[in-house]
C-alpha cells in the first residue's frame, strides 16, 4: 500500500475527478498558476487547461453563487475558499442557494457543487482560524465532510465530486503534512459512515481532523493507565452516523466530544443533545465537550494553543470523567 | 471581573508544596462566591479553599497532584451561575436501569466517590455485595474505602508516632466530686466554659508547672517550647482532627471556652485553618461520653503527653474502712518515654489528679454562682411597686430596662423596644464579625446604624452596617448573606414566635 499526504491526496482526488468528467471544473483565488494557496491544486491547471482549472477574484460571495450558477446548468465545480471562515462571506450563496434551490423549485434540477473549505488555527486571527462546520451541519440542504486521513480525503472528496448535492469540504491545514496509507483497490467511503479509530469499553470519544489525532494520542497515555476509550471518527457531519456513536455509548455509557468549532452550539450540542434524546438509559456519566471556548481565536500560537483543546485537556477531562 | 486563577495557598511558613486532596466541585461547574471548590492539603493540615468569586470553575491539577504554593490549581471565568442542584449525589440513568434489571434498591448504594453519580459499576459493586438487595454503604470487597485525606494524614502520622515514640502509660483514678459540680454548672449556663475547657485549663495550669515536659524529643537534646498549647481530639465527618488552644495556662476556663467552641465548630465544618492544628504540647481525648473507662492512647505525633479521659461515673470507693458512693474519672495518661522518665510522669499525673479534685478552683465565681441558677436563655425580670424599671438578669449578666418620663418611666435604662432593636443591630454586627473569622475576612471597625420609625408600633427599620477593612469590597460584602442567615435575632423577628403566656396572682397587703 503506498503512503502518501493529506495534501496530495486531496490534489489526487482533484486530478482523477477532472481526468474522469469533463463536467468537473475547479476554481478559486490563485488555484490555477500558483496551484492553491495550500499548494493543493498544483499542476492541474497545466494537465487540464485553463478553460476547467482558473483563478477568480477574491468575492467568496461571487465564487460560491457562480458555483451555484455552473452547478445549476450543469457543470460540477470545486471551488476553492482559501479559508474557511469564509463560508460566512458567502453565506446567503452557501446557505440559501446551494442548500435551499433544489428544494425550492421542485427538483427541477441538481446542484452538484463543491466548496473546498480549508480549516483549522495556525495563528492566523479570528477570520482565518475557525472551523465552522457546525454552521453547515445546522443549515438544511449541504453535506459535510470533515476528512482526517490521506484516504478518506481522497475518497470523500471524489465522491462529493460525483454527488448530485452540494458538499461543504472541509479540508484541515494542520493536517496536509500528515501522511498516511492509501488503498487505490479500495472502495470510496459512502458519506455517512464513521469509523471507529480505536476500540474500548471505558469512554467514547468522537472527534474528526486535527481533534482526532489529539484523542488517539491521548487514548494511548490513558490506555496506559488501562483506560482503554473508544475513538469515533465520524467523517462526514451531514449526514451523521449517530449509529455508531449510539452502539458505542452503549458500551460505555460516558461520551466526549472533542472539536476545534466554537462551544456553544457546536457539533458536540448537537451529539450531546441527540444522546439525551436517544440514549439516556445508557449514559452512565455526564456527557463531555472540549471545544474553543466562545472567544475569537487569536493570532498569537500561545493564545491559541491555550484554547485549542490538548491532548493533556482530553485525557485529564477522560480521567475526570470516567473516575 | 475576568478569569482568576485560583492558586495553592501557602499554608504555614514551611509549606513549599501543597497537595490536591479532593476537588469539590466538578471541572466546569458553576461556582458562588464563598463556596469550598478544593480541598488541599499539607503535611499537617487539610484546608478547603474557597471560591474568590462566582463563575465557572476550570480544574488545572488533578486529585492527588503536588503542586507549589503560589501556583494555580484551578481558574475561575465569571459566568450565570445556576443554582446550587445539590450536594446528595445521585444516580446515573445507566445505574438506575441496571439497578430496575437487578432489582437492587437504588437508594441503598452509595458511590465510590462521595461527590459524583452513582455509577453504573456502584450498582454491580453493590450487587456483588448484597444478595438481589444492596444493604446500604456495604463496599465492594475489590475496591475498599477509600480513606479521606484527614483519614490518611492521621493514618500515617500515628503510625511514625507509635515506632519512633515508646509509649508508656499512666492511669489514675481522679475524685471527681467537683469536676461534676462544675460541668453542672456549666451545662446549666451559670459558668462559662464546658468540661472539656477545664480539663484544657487544668492540663495546662500542671503542664506550665513541668516545664521540662513541654518540649519535643529532638534525637540528642529536648527543644522545648515557648508556649503550652493544648489539643483537643474533635470527631469530624471527614475523621479525628486535633485543633490546638494556645497559651491555654494564661486563658481563664471562660476564655478557652470561647476558643473551644469556635474550634470544634470549625474542626466540624472542616474549615480549621493551619495555625489552629498542630504544635500542641499535649492532647486531650475525651471519649468519657461513651462509657470508656480507661484506654492505651498512642500519642499525636511529636507530642510527648496524651490524656485519655475515661467516663464520669458513680463508683464504689472505700474512704476509711467505709464503701461509699465516689464520682469518679479515670485518665490515661500516655508519655513519650524519650522525653518523659516514669517518675516524672508519675508526678505530673499526681498534679493533674489533684488539679482535677479542686477543679472549682478553677472557676472564680463559681461557688458565690451557685444559688441562683439560670440557664442560657433563661432571664429574669423584677420590677419593684413604683416605677416602671425592670431589673434584668441572665445566667451571668444584669441590665435595667425602663420608659422615659414622658411614659411614666424613670428613664434609668433603655426601652424595651430600643432594647430588641439593639439586639437585631447587635446581633448583624456580631453575626457579620463571626462570618469574617469563618471565611479569614479581616474586618477592622465595624459600625452599625438602626432606624426604625420613631411612634407607635414598629412597622419597618433600616440597618445600615459600615466596615472598615483592607480585605477586596467583593469579599467583605460577601459576608452580608452568610451573616443575615446566621444572625438568630433577625430570624426570631421575621416569624411569629410563639409565646405561651401565663400569670400567677400572690396576695399581698394594698
Amino acid at each position: 500500500m503506498r503512503e502518501i499526504t493529506y495534501s496530495k491526496a486531496l490534489n489526487e482526488a482533484l486530478d482523477e475527478a477532472l481526468a474522469e468528467d469533463e463536467d468537473v471544473i475547479v476554481y478559486g483565488c490563485d488555484v490555477g498558476r500558483w496551484g492553491g494557496i495550500f499548494n493543493i491544486t498544483a499542476g492541474l491547471q497545466a494537465k487540464y487547461g485553463v478553460d476547467r482549472v482558473f483563478d477568480s477574484p477574491i468575492s467568496e460571495n461571487v465564487l460560491v453563487g457562480a458555483g451555484v450558477g455552473a452547478a445549476v446548468g450543469g457543470l460540477r465545480p470545486v471551488v476553492e475558499l482559501q479559508f474557511a471562515d469564509f463560508l460566512l462571506t458567502a453565506g446567503d450563496e452557501v446557505f440559501f442557494k446551494a442548500g435551499m434551490w433544489r428544494f425550492m423549485h421542485g427538483g427541477a434540477f441538481k446542484v452538484p457543487l463543491v466548496v473546498r473549505l480549508p480549516s483549522g488555527a495556525t495563528g492566523a486571527g479570528p477570520e482565518h482560524s475557525t472551523c465552522p462546520e457546525a454552521y453547515v451541519m445546522h443549515s438544511p440542504g449541504l453535506l459535510c465532510c470533515v476528512p482526517s486521513t490521506p484516504a478518506d480525503a481522497k475518497g470523500l472528496l471524489k465522491l462529493a465530486i460525483r454527488s448530485d448535492n452540494p458538499v461543504m469540504f472541509f479540508e484541515h491545514r494542520r493536517l496536509y503534512q500528515t501522511r498516511g496509507p492509501i488503498d487505490d483497490e479500495a472502495p470510496t467511503v459512502p458519506f455517512g459512515q464513521a469509523v471507529v479509530r480505536r476500540e474500548g469499553r471505558r469512554a467514547t470519544i468522537v472527534a474528526w481532523q486535527l481533534m482526532l489525532n489529539r484523542a488517539l494520542k491521548a487514548a494511548d497515555i490513558l490506555a496506559a493507565e488501562g483506560l482503554e476509550v473508544e475513538v469515533i471518527d465520524p467523517r462526514t457531519l451531514a449526514p451523521f452516523d449517530f449509529e455508531t456513536i449510539l452502539t458505542s455509548v452503549k458500551k460505555t455509557g460516558a461520551c466526549l466530544v472533542v472539536e476545534e468549532g466554537y462551544r456553544r452550539l457546536g457539533v458536540g450540542a448537537e451529539i450531546g443533545a441527540r444522546l439525551f434524546e436517544e440514549a439516556l438509559p445508557y449514559l452512565d456519566r455526564p456527557f463531555r465537550r472540549l471545544a474553543i471556548p466562545d472567544v475569537p481565536i487569536g493570532s498569537a500560537p500561545a493564545l491559541v494553543s491555550r484554547i485549542l483543546p490538548s491532548e493533556e485537556e482530553i485525557v485529564a477531562t477522560v480521567r475526570e470523567m470516567t473516575r | 471581573m475576568s478569569e482568576r486563577p485560583l492558586v495553592m495557598p501557602k499554608l504555614g511558613q514551611t509549606m513549599e508544596f501543597g497537595t490536591v486532596a479532593e476537588w469539590l466541585t466538578e471541572d466546569g461547574a458553576a461556582v458562588q462566591i464563598g463556596q469550598p471548590v478544593v480541598s488541599v492539603e499539607s503535611d499537617k493540615a487539610t484546608y478547603e479553599i474557597e471560591a474568590a468569586q462566582a463563575g465557572v470553575i476550570r480544574h488545572l491539577a488533578a486529585v492527588g497532584a503536588e503542586i507549589p504554593a503560589g501556583e494555580p490549581i484551578a481558574t475561575i471565568s465569571p459566568a450565570f451561575a445556576p443554582a446550587d442542584v445539590g450536594a446528595r449525589p445521585l444516580a446515573s440513568p445507566r445505574a438506575k436501569a441496571l439497578a430496575g434489571s437487578l432489582n437492587i434498591d437504588i437508594g441503598a448504594v452509595s458511590s465510590h466517590r462521595s461527590d459524583v453519580l452513582i455509577v453504573a459499576a456502584d450498582v454491580e459493586a453493590a450487587a456483588a455485595a448484597g444478595k438481589g438487595r444492596a444493604p446500604e454503604g456495604v463496599p465492594s470487597p475489590a475496591e475498599g474505602v477509600p480513606l479521606t485525606p484527614t483519614q490518611r494524614t492521621a493514618a500515617e502520622r500515628l503510625t511514625r508516632s507509635w515506632r519512633q515514640a515508646p509509649h508508656i502509660v499512666q492511669m489514675v483514678d481522679v475524685d471527681a466530686g467537683q469536676l461534676a459540680e462544675a460541668a453542672a454548672a456549666m451545662r446549666d449556663g451559670r459558668v462559662a466554659g464546658a468540661f472539656n475547657d477545664l480539663l484544657i485549663k487544668a492540663a495546662a495550669d500542671c503542664l506550665a508547672r513541668f516545664p521540662r515536659l513541654n518540649a519535643r524529643f529532638g534525637g540528642d537534646r529536648l527543644l522545648p517550647l515557648t508556649e503550652v498549647s493544648i489539643g483537643l481530639a474533635v470527631a469530624a465527618e471527614t475523621g479525628l482532627t486535633v485543633p490546638v488552644v494556645r497559651g491555654a495556662d494564661r486563658l481563664s476556663v471562660a476564655e478557652i471556652g470561647e476558643q473551644t467552641r469556635a474550634l470544634i465548630a470549625a474542626a466540624r465544618a472542616g474549615r480549621l485553618r493551619p495555625g489552629q492544628l498542630g504544635g500542641a504540647s499535649l492532647t486531650i481525648s475525651n471519649l468519657g461520653a461513651y462509657g470508656i473507662a480507661f484506654g492505651t492512647p498512642v500519642l499525636n505525633l511529636d507530642e510527648p503527653i496524651l490524656i485519655f479521659v475515661g467516663a464520669l461515673e458513680e463508683r464504689p470507693i472505700v474512704r476509711a474502712g467505709r464503701i461509699e458512693v465516689g464520682r469518679r474519672v479515670m485518665l490515661s495518661i500516655a508519655y513519650d518515654h524519650r522525653v518523659v522518665d516514669g517518675l516524672e510522669a508519675a508526678r505530673f499525673s499526681q498534679a493533674l489528679k489533684r488539679r482535677l479534685e479542686t477543679a472549682a478552683e478553677l472557676l472564680p465565681g463559681f461557688a458565690a454562682s451557685a444559688a441562683p441558677r439560670l440557664a442560657a436563655r433563661e432571664l429574669e425580670a423584677a420590677s419593684p411597686a413604683g416605677g416602671l424599671e425592670v431589673h434584668m438578669r441572665d445566667a451571668r449578666h444584669a441590665w435595667t430596662v425602663d420608659e422615659p418620663a414622658i411614659v411614666g418611666g424613670t428613664d434609668t435604662g433603655p426601652d424595651p423596644v430600643n432594647l430588641v432593636l439593639g439586639a437585631l443591630a447587635s446581633c448583624m454586627v456580631i453575626a457579620l464579625k463571626l462570618a469574617a473569622r469563618r471565611r479569614q475576612v479581616t474586618l477592622g471597625e465595624v459600625r452599625a446604624r438602626l432606624v426604625a420609625n420613631p411612634q407607635g408600633k414598629v412597622k419597618e427599620a433600616v440597618l445600615r452596617l459600615e466596615v472598615w477593612s483592607a480585605a477586596p469590597e467583593a469579599e467583605v460584602r460577601g459576608l452580608l448573606a452568610p451573616a443575615k442567615a446566621s444572625c438568630l435575632v433577625q430570624e426570631m423577628l421575621r416569624y411569629d414566635l410563639p409565646i405561651a403566656l401565663e400569670i400567677t396572682v400572690h396576695p399581698a397587703e394594698a
